[in-house]
């Protein structure tokens, strides 16, 4: 079997497993019940979208310094699944906070600035959308990269001391959650990178294969070709 | 070879760095001073936002001095957006811009010399307006003269900093003048809370002793983004 399709059917099977474990075999919370479940989910999201625009940063500075273009295809891949996965955190964040605030949105630390995250990777998106020349869009998406990965612990501590209302569930005095539920979220976040992997690794093949299909209709017209 | 016949020692040797930059800076106020066609619309615009908050919002009686420092700083920013997008825009348009690529140096002082201009830019805008702030929407000037004028100082610089770099990103793109609003304001957020919070602070509105701490923040904002621009220009300028 490929590498693919072994990490397509490894990723598969993970996520069955986080499934299982989330909502039959964790037990209820004590305060939101089944409402709670969400939080496997919306943890493994959060986690998979920082990772991810890690990891933009991590391919912008090496694009900018190598001038190879696959860093920016890795660049893109992960901009665009990161966007997916921190859209997934902020509505499951919404989701859960109707139930456990009674309100969908809050303006506290945690909230904002993930939502300011969501904000600047959409405005990447936008940028690679307006610049014609590809050399000079990777150039320009991988500094806002840059800009925007800098301003994550800007946001982050500049709203640190507001008041916040967002549990903290993993802190320095260890986990405050029962051993059941600590497994479900473990399996939940390692799914969800194993599904980002493999997400990026397609994008990535994809943003290439785009890139050689340009290619030959560029060569295809040189020679008087009609390329469409 | 189209070399000048003659060429003096002092010429021919390059400038100095800051030299390069104070030439760039005094170009800019000089052709600000012969058009007048950036810091007129600011102004006016300035004026124009204060009066509008004026009807919207003082007409109805309320007392404006809990939102005052939000409303100050947001209006401000505008106005310094319509600054910055024309400030690589015009040399895009009249094709100078290649003239100043030209000049055998670091390109840095492209930056710097555009920053310290749309900072005099703003900085102007705000001496003339912020007096017709207090005034007309009827709020107290009482905080200390000078904590309050630092705290100008550094939420202006962070936004003229950060501010020229990515309107020299948006100049390239289709759609400049939307874009840019776009990328500046996520990145701001927190020198807009930084700013806001000191200025609240010593309105007497927040915490009265709170201002030392946000100004801290507002001090750490501008020296990253006033170095990670230093940095990331020169990609931007490579043809």
């Amino acid at each position: 079997m490929s590498t693919r399709g072994l990490l397509a059917w490894v990723t598969f099977v993970g996520i069955l497993a986080a499934l299982f474990l989330a909502f039959l075999y964790a037990p209820p919370d004590a305060k939101l019940g089944d409402t709670q479940r969400l939080f496997y989910f919306h943890v493994a999201s959060a986690w998979t979208g920082l990772l991810a625009f890690t990891v933009v940063c991590v391919a912008s500075i090496a694009y900018l310094r190598t001038g190879q273009a696959r860093w920016d295809r890795l660049a893109l891949a992960s901009t665009e699944v990161g966007l997916l996965f921190i859209t997934m955190a902020v509505i499951t964040g919404s989701i859960w906070a109707r139930f456990a605030w009674g309100t969908w949105w809050e303006w506290e630390p945690r909230l904002t600035s993930a939502f300011i995250l969501w904000l600047m990777y959409a405005a990447i998106l936008l940028v690679r959308n307006l610049v014609e020349e590809p050399e000079r869009r990777a150039r320009y998406a991988a500094v806002f990269g840059i800009i925007a990965f800098a301003d994550v612990p800007v946001v982050f501590m500049s709203v640190r001391w507001w008041r916040s209302v967002h549990p903290v569930v993993v802190s320095a005095a260890g986990l405050d959650l029962e051993p059941p539920m600590v497994l479900a979220m473990v399996v939940a976040v390692l799914a969800f990178t194993l599904l980002y992997v493999m997400l990026v690794g397609e994008r990535v093949r994809l943003a290439r294969l785009e890139q050689e299909l340009a290619e030959c209709k560029r060569a295809w017209r040189e020679e008087g070709g009609d390329a469409r | 070879m189209n070399r000048p016949r003659s060429v003096s020692p002092e010429s021919s040797r390059p400038a100095g760095w800051w030299q390069q930059v104070a030439a760039l800076v005094w170009k800019e106020l000089r052709a600000e001073v012969r058009t007048r066609e950036t810091l007129t619309p600011m102004v006016v615009f300035a004026l124009v936002v204060v009066t509008v908050f004026g009807f919207g919002l003082r007409a109805t009686g309320t007392d404006l001095t809990p939102v005052f420092p939000g409303l100050l700083w947001i209006s401000f920013y505008f106005v310094g957006l319509l600054g910055l997008g024309r400030s690589f825009s015009s040399e895009r348009a009249q094709e100078t811009l290649a003239g100043l690529l030209l000049v055998p140096a670091d390109r840095s002082f492209i930056f710097v010399g555009k920053a310290l201009a749309n900072l005099v830019f703003l900085g102007v805008v705000e001496l003339i307006s912020l007096p017709l702030f207090f005034g007309l929407l009827g709020v107290p000037f009482t905080a200390p003269v000078l904590p309050f004028c630092a705290t100008m100082l550094l939420g202006t610089v962070g936004f003229a900093s950060i501010g020229t770099l990515l309107s020299a990103l948006a100049a390239h793109t289709r759609a400049a003048e939307m874009l840019l609003p776009v990328l500046v304001f996520p990145v701001l957020i927190p020198a807009v809370i930084g700013a806001v919070e000191t200025t609240a602070s010593l309105l007497g509105v927040g915490d009265p002793l709170g201002w030392k701490r946000w100004l801290g923040l507002l001090l750490a904002y501008d020296a990253l983004f006033v170095a990670l621009p230093l940095v990331l220009f020169e990609y931007l300028m490579e043809p």
